[in-house]
């Protein structure tokens, strides 16, 4: 029963980045990464009871204030300030990138598949659900033009290494805590940054900058 | 070969042979059950969508049983014939119903081993609905209006996703469980041999995506907005009126009633009875009322967070349906260990 | 069963070997209804189909190679001059086309059993039955013909070339037998499959819509060989025997619907004058038989279930879910994908089924002389009716059919236990007439009496001219515009913007270029001056002196 379950949150979390990528709009792409983060926790909370492990507690607590608390609190007021909510990705058919997320989810099965042939089987699922995660998170911040999309995209990423980090046993917790250190530096960067090129550029639209970029060169 | 599952046997043994036709006779009894208590439920179960929605929506809304007042008011109606309608007029609304009801008795609701046990093969069933869905489209095209041919287009789009996405699933299923009966796939789940996994959670997800784009709800059709450009179903029965609408508005009602029936009995068979065990029946019963019923307080839930999609990215959606069969047997296939 | 025949013409001291096995039997029994149909409903006139048809015959009863080889390019031969009766441009694909196979059959029948041998087989054959990537002259080809024989050439030479690859692939070269011939015969199938059902739905002459569906069907039944084949490699006989119960009985039930389709789109020619969807309409009022006729051949080439055509879908829907469940995770997925493809183009099967009654049959008129169309003369009906009765057995009792077919199966795959057909027809549609009726009955009895006939609501329109009987007919969708929303959706992604076939663009387009520079080099060659002709005679001499001192020196 417990890795059946582990494994189906684990499912539901690379259902939320899968659907990340079906999405256009900015306020939809937070709902699920929230929805995402959320389901992070309770696999974390789960793995904990399963392990009995008390940090796992403690991260599923973490992902569960900052994850699904904070971080989409602050990305929908920034939405709401840059008047993003109106705003529409326009960078790649969204067919064509979801056909290429399923490619690099099977990707994903067919590297862990044979490198894990020794490892104990039911972990093997787990580790094939994180790097489709996290391949697919990078796939959002490529395809991506909005630098709020790529923040999320990055977000996901960072979420696929966590659901990879709770499903090995004896994963020590400094590791974990210095991940999420990590993301909320990285967020609060972004963050300042996206301020920064608000302010000069009045746009979000990262082709502007690419645009100076080319001319520069 | 096999050319029915109802056997008429010739002269046979008493004592052997009749504990053997009582069991027949019990299956028999729960098919029709079955298929009696769905055909009379399903226009409730669609007053109880209408209502809970409109209440969601800040309405009174009509009553529960709005449904069979609104088909008795059509059956009672002259029907209006257009002067361009063909011979076949009369065929297709004949035809649609007949198709699905045929499909619904494929489909266990309270109890297992029904007597279509052998033939409820889920392959039969997509095509049935399949039939059904061909003659409605056939009735869109009849009278050679302009809404009628734009309807059946749209819902010849749709049909290609919903068709390849449910092939998967049944590959899915028929991979879990071995055989690709729905009873059969119903008795493996409700028996504990079928554990939770991950590929069964993109199942439930992909055929929740295909059961509301095939019975016609938002996101992918209208079923009470009566805007031209918007319509898909509702398109393509604009030229029929008094009783041959009423049959098309119950083929709609059943098809509601019997993809709730579907998804309950595949992914929740739990305490569903049994045909041969006669005291099971009442608990089996409960619990399928129970599943219904929630299905139908469920989906005015999604349907009023949720608006109605573009005729154009409907397939977007269904794409991701079909991407996600695709996924539920990826992860199967990872899961039976295979690769090395 | 195995019974021989010498004729004393043939090869010199060899003669004709001729002999029926059960499986050239059951290709007997696809060819003998249709040939009988065509020849009831057109053509039996004519010499040429007649040598048309001993070439098909030939080739499926030879028991030697040359006796195959013979009654192949006779009917590659007759068939060739029958398409240049109907049009030149693509006969002269056509000739092309026929020329190539016999190319790569002529060497493969003689060389020794192995995999150069299957390939040059399924080049060859596979080039006739219009497999992919070599299909994309066949929905120029077989609609050019008159509709005999384009039904003859849809229904029984596909066929014929199918036979060459189930006899070398499963009897002749049995024993020598490697995963890839399945696995190729799978790929060919399954982008047959895909780009024939969607060019089905998006062509609007009919003829052509019904050669693309040819095509679909061709895909199927090689994807169900290969399965076989390659179910066959690995001993897994159950699965083998029905991948194969799926592909022979799609044959069978190809060969009765195609052909009844293609008399009828003939007909609809000689009624209307036209062929595209886009000027018909409405022809059922004037031609209820044949419209009848042509519904019950849609619902076959439709796969819809108890028509024709869904017993031997089901067996190979099935044939791929074992196929799936067995082997390694890549070939899984695999198959997992050829599912997808092959319920996309099911489901597109029934799209252009539906187009040809729905737009064509059904509706108003768009043209005058639609709405002049009277019904066919009776030999085309009676012929298309022969084929229809033939139908009901395949489409209700397809178990038993299966047990009829049971030696096929014992020949081709040794050992293999018939797996019982779990779709049941018979019952299925006592079921769905029971209902019917019921409803028709609680309606009778339950509902107002009388109609009223009013005229029909034109979706806003104005009224139209007096001059147009059948309203205008511009408000209705054309063959055009019901299929649209597919082919925006759909079809720019696979054939891209000008849907054009991938077959036309990558093989046929890359062959006409070359055929230019070989013409225009050859044209340079022809038009020489006397002195540049003497100084290439008076180069060659040199070189050949050369080369001859060269290797005498060496």
């Amino acid at each position: 029963m417990i890795y059946p379950l582990a494994h189906l949150l684990g499912g539901l979390v690379l259902l939320c980045a899968f659907s990340l990528l079906s999405q256009r709009r900015l306020a939809a792409m937070i709902s699920i990464y929230q929805l995402e983060a959320l389901i992070l926790s309770a696999a974390a909370a789960w793995q904990g009871y399963a392990q009995h492990e008390l940090s796992l507690y403690l991260t599923a607590a973490i992902t569960l204030v900052i994850k699904a608390g904070i971080a989409p609190i602050v990305l929908r007021r920034i939405v709401h300030n840059f008047n993003l909510i109106r705003a529409v990705e326009t960078a790649m058919p969204v067919g064509v990138s979801m056909i290429l997320g399923v490619g690099l989810i099977g990707v994903a099965v067919l590297v862990v598949l044979p490198t894990t042939i020794n490892s104990v089987g039911l972990t093997r699922e787990d580790l094939a659900i994180s790097l489709s995660v996290v391949l697919l998170g990078l796939l959002v911040m490529t395809t991506r033009r909005n630098a709020v999309s790529q923040v999320i995209g990055f977000l996901s990423t960072e979420n696929g290494l966590v659901l990879a980090a709770i499903g090995m046993p004896g994963m020590p917790f400094v590791a974990e805590l210095s991940v999420a250190l990590l993301v909320l530096l990285a967020f609060m960067v972004v963050g300042v940054f996206l301020l920064r090129i608000r302010e000069h550029f009045d746009t979000l639209d990262l082709s502007g900058i690419e645009e100076i970029e080319r001319r520069g060169r | 070969m096999s050319l029915g599952t109802i056997s008429i046997s010739g002269p046979f043994l008493m004592d052997q042979a009749i504990p053997g036709v009582i069991l027949e006779l019990q299956r028999l009894i729960v098919s029709v059950l079955n298929a009696a208590i769905l055909f009379a439920v399903a226009p409730l179960l669609m007053g109880v969508v209408g209502r809970t929605r409109a209440r969601l929506l800040g309405r009174p809304g009509p009553v529960f049983w709005q449904p069979y007042r609104d088909l008795q008011k059509l059956l009672r109606k002259t029907p209006v014939l257009p002067d361009t309608a063909t011979d076949y007029y009369h065929i297709w609304p004949y035809a649609a119903f007949a198709a699905t009801a045929t499909a619904a008795l494929l489909v266990p609701g309270f109890a297992l081993g029904m007597a279509t046990e052998k033939i409820s093969d889920l392959i039969t069933f997509i095509g049935l609905l399949a039939l059904a869905r061909a003659a409605t489209m056939l009735a869109g095209l009849e009278t050679g209006f302009g809404f009628g041919g734009a309807g059946a287009g749209r819902d010849a789009l749709f049909s290609l996703f919903t068709e390849a996405a449910m092939l998967l699933l049944v590959l899915t299923f028929v991979l879990v469980a071995h055989q690709p009966s729905i009873d059969g796939i119903a008795a493996e789940f409700r028996d504990g041999r079928i554990g939770v996994s991950v590929s069964l959670g993109f199942a439930l997800a992909a055929i929740l995506a295909v059961a509301l784009t095939e019975t016609g709800r938002i996101p992918a059709d209208n079923p009470a907005g009566h805007l031209e450009l918007g319509m898909v179903h509702e398109a393509m029965l604009l030229e029929y009126s008094g009783k041959y609408l009423a049959i098309f508005h119950y083929t709609a009602m059943l098809r509601l009633a019997l993809w709730f029936t579907l998804v309950g009995t595949i992914f929740c068979p739990f305490g569903m009875g049994t045909a041969a065990d006669f005291f099971s029946w009442p608990l089996g019963m409960i619990l399928w009322f129970a599943k219904i019923f929630a299905a139908a307080v469920a989906l005015p839930f999604f349907e009023v967070s949720t608006a109605k999609m573009r005729v154009f990215r409907v397939p977007e959606f269904l794409g991701v349906a079909l991407l996600l069969g695709l996924l539920s047997g990826v992860f199967l296939f990872v899961a039976a260990r295979l690769g090395g | 069963m195995n019974h021989e025949l010498t004729l004393p013409i043939g090869l010199p001291g060899q003669g004709m070997h001729l002999g029926v096995d059960p499986l050239s039997c059951l290709f007997l029994a696809i060819l003998a209804p249709q040939i009988l149909a065509v020849a009831v409903g057109e053509d039996r006139e004519s010499v040429l189909f007649w040598v048309f048809v001993l070439g098909m015959v030939l080739a499926v009863v030879a028991a030697d190679a040359f006796s195959l080889v013979f009654g192949f390019e006779l009917m590659s031969a007759a068939s060739w001059v029958l398409v240049l009766r109907g049009d030149r441009k693509p006969a002269t694909l056509y000739a092309g086309i026929a020329m190539f196979s016999g190319a790569c059959l002529v060497p493969a029948l003689f060389l020794p059993a192995g995999g150069v041998a299957f390939g040059l087989i399924l080049l060859g054959a596979g080039a006739k039955a219009g497999l992919a990537p070599l299909h994309a002259w066949l929905p120029r080809a077989h609609p050019a013909p008159p509709a005999g024989i384009s039904a003859l050439m849809s229904g029984g030479m596909v066929k014929v070339a199918l036979y060459v690859i189930i006899r070398y692939g499963f009897v002749v070269m049995a024993p020598d037998v490697k995963p890839w011939w399945g696995i190729a015969l799978i790929f060919a199938g399954g982008a047959s499959v895909l780009i024939g059902s969607l060019r089905a739905v998006l062509e609007t002459e009919l003829k052509v819509v019904l050669a693309c569906s040819t095509v679909e069907h061709v895909g199927l039944i090689a994807t169900g060989l290969g399965i076989g084949l390659l179910a066959k490699g690995f001993g897994d006989n159950a699965l083998a025997a029905t991948a194969l119960q799926g592909a022979l009985l799609l044959a069978v039930a190809h060969g009765l619907f195609k052909p009844l389709l293609f008399l009828g789109a003939g007909a609809v020619k000689h009624a209307t004058g036209t062929n595209s969807l886009d000027w018909l309409g409405g022809l059922i009022r004037g031609m209820p038989h044949l419209g009848g006729l042509m519904i019950l051949g849609c619902a076959g080439m439709a796969a819809l279930p108890l028509g024709p055509g869904f017993a031997p879908e089901f067996l190979l829907l099935h044939a791929v879910f074992g196929a799936a469940g067995t082997g390694g995770i890549l070939g899984r997925i695999g198959f997992e994908a050829l599912l997808a493809v092959l319920g996309l183009s099911a489901a597109m099967a029934l799209v252009s089924g539906l187009r040809i009654v729905g737009i064509g049959f059904l509706g108003r008129p768009r043209t005058l002389r639609a709405a002049a169309a009277e019904e066919a003369g009776w030999p085309v009906l009676a012929g298309m009716a022969l084929l229809a009765v033939l139908c009901v057995p395949v489409a209700l009792l397809p178990g038993l059919l299966l047990a009829a077919m049971q030696p096929v199966f014992a020949e081709l795959v040794p050992g293999a236990a018939p797996q019982p057909l779990a779709y049941a027809p018979f019952p299925l549609a006592l079921l769905l007439a029971g209902f019917a009726a019921g409803a028709w009955w609680f309606v009778k009895i339950f509902g107002a009496r009388g109609e009223r006939e009013v005229p029909a609501w034109q979706g806003g329109f104005g009224k139209p001219p007096p001059w147009l009987p059948f309203g205008n007919p511009m408000t209705q969708a054309t063959g055009t515009g019901f299929s649209e929303p597919i082919a925006r959706a759909f079809g720019y992604t696979i054939l891209g913007a000008k849907h054009l076939d991938p077959g036309e663009v990558y093989v046929l387009a890359p062959l006409a270029r070359l055929h230019q520079v070989l013409t225009r080099a050859a044209e340079r060659v022809r038009r020489a001056t006397i002195r540049q002709r003497l100084a290439f005679v008076f180069g060659a001499l040199v070189m050949f002196l050369l080369a001859l001192g060269l290797a005498q020196g060496g």
